[in-house]
């Protein structure tokens, strides 16, 4: 597979639409990176898995690197769902090998219908009954898990309590097996987990998001990374970009409103669902 | 403390990438066979020139930021005696070593 200068030019734009994204949303952006890597630049399956695994560790280190998570992320909340989240990704990296890839893809495209009838019941919701606003920070009475952070937009303080943390934590451990399964960063179902089910702001939930899948893919990227699935050149050019994309990323975050955030993330969930449906029925390969 | 980490280690990784890169664009993509994946070996072949081990440094360096991330924080708690919480943190991190070994064999 040569890197020719119209490969990497494909390679680094899709980077940095994935850094772009991540630092708006919380995802890893494997959904996105996957098929132009295997469909735009002819990589095998494996190996765009492989460089896009790394890539997720880039989009969550970079923006975690700014000033947009400080305050926003949850990272009490985060690190208590990574336990259920690394443990599903041992898991489903030891079941990977039982499972045709089929199966998972339709597995995983399954599972994307309930997660956005989660973010779709949401969205009339922006300041239900355990979020509150205020124009000073109050951490006074917040629980450990619970959370405060300036929202720009809203030019005020937000404070929130975490609710069913015990679906949260169920949620990550299938996430956290998706992710070993196939390999991706997992936000697509971390960011309905903790917007959706334990109803903490859209913008907290993007932030926290992106830290816990770096998370998760550090775990599953020694794995590739020692099995040679990496490829050098491919990788180095993709995370340029997002390191690019990131940037670009982390600047515009704060001026987007949690509802804004919202349905983008809706736009992307029926896209990857789309995207996820067809593979399992046989296309793209 | 811990952004101040996080770029610097960002930096490195990519001053890495884009110097392997630079080295490896004539040349084109190794074949997979040829990939070296131990650790020795590709600091070795790193020094004496070649692209592809120095693009792997880089990326050994970006992909262990998560895992100095964990760390501080588990630090950061333990200092303020957040017991539960660095618990946690201990948790994730000793995850995060089983799959490493696992991985690895």
């Amino acid at each position: 597979m040569y890197l020719t200068a119209t490969n990497l030019l494909i390679i680094v734009s899709a980077g940095a639409v994935t850094g772009l994204l991540g630092a708006l949303l919380g995802t890893g952006g494997g959904f996105f990176l996957i098929p132009v890597l295997v469909l735009g630049v002819g990589m095998p399956m494996h190996y765009a898995i492989a460089t896009s695994i790394v890539t997720v560790i880039a989009t969550s280190s970079a923006v975690a690197s700014t000033n947009v998570e400080r305050g926003t992320a949850n990272m009490s909340l985060g690190m208590v769902l990574e336990v259920a989240t690394a443990a599903g990704g041992i898991t489903g990296g030891l079941t990977a090998g039982l499972l045709a890839p089929k199966t998972l893809e339709g597995l995983f495209a399954l599972l994307l219908l309930p997660t956005a009838a989660l973010m779709w019941r949401r969205r009339t919701q922006e300041r239900p009954a355990n979020v509150h606003e205020h124009p000073e920070p109050q951490a006074a009475r917040l629980g450990v898990l619970d959370g405060c952070y300036f929202d720009e937009i809203r030019n005020t303080w937000v404070s929130y309590r975490i609710r069913r943390l015990w679906a949260g934590l169920g949620m990550s451990f299938l996430a956290g097996n998706l992710s070993g399964l196939l390999g991706i960063g997992g936000g697509i179902f971390k960011v309905p987990a903790l917007h959706a089910l334990c109803e903490i702001p859209m913008k907290a939930a993007a932030a926290t998001s992106n830290f816990m899948i770096g998370v998760t893919a550090a775990a599953s990227a020694f794995v590739y990374f020692g099995r040679g699935e990496v490829r050098p050149g491919v990788t180095a050019a993709a995370v340029l970009g997002i390191l690019a994309g990131s940037a670009v990323g982390s600047i515009l975050a704060p001026r987007f409103r949690g509802d804004a955030l919202r349905r983008l993330f809706a736009v992307l969930l029926i896209i990857v669902a789309a995207e996820m449906g067809y593979r399992a029925l046989g296309g793209g390969r | 403390m811990v952004r101040w980490t996080l770029r610097s280690g960002l930096l490195v990784s990519g001053l890495l990438l884009v110097l392997g890169l630079a080295r490896i664009l004539p040349h084109g993509e190794r074949a997979p066979e040829a990939l070296h994946v131990h650790l020795a070996t590709i600091f070795r072949t790193a020094m004496a020139g070649d692209g592809a081990a120095t693009i792997q440094l880089g990326l050994l360096a970006l992909i262990l930021t998560p895992v100095l991330r964990v760390c501080a924080l588990l630090v950061g708690w333990a200092h303020a005696r957040a017991r539960g919480l660095a618990t946690v943190a201990l948790a994730v991190l000793a995850l995060l070593l089983v799959s490493m070994l696992i991985g690895l064999h």
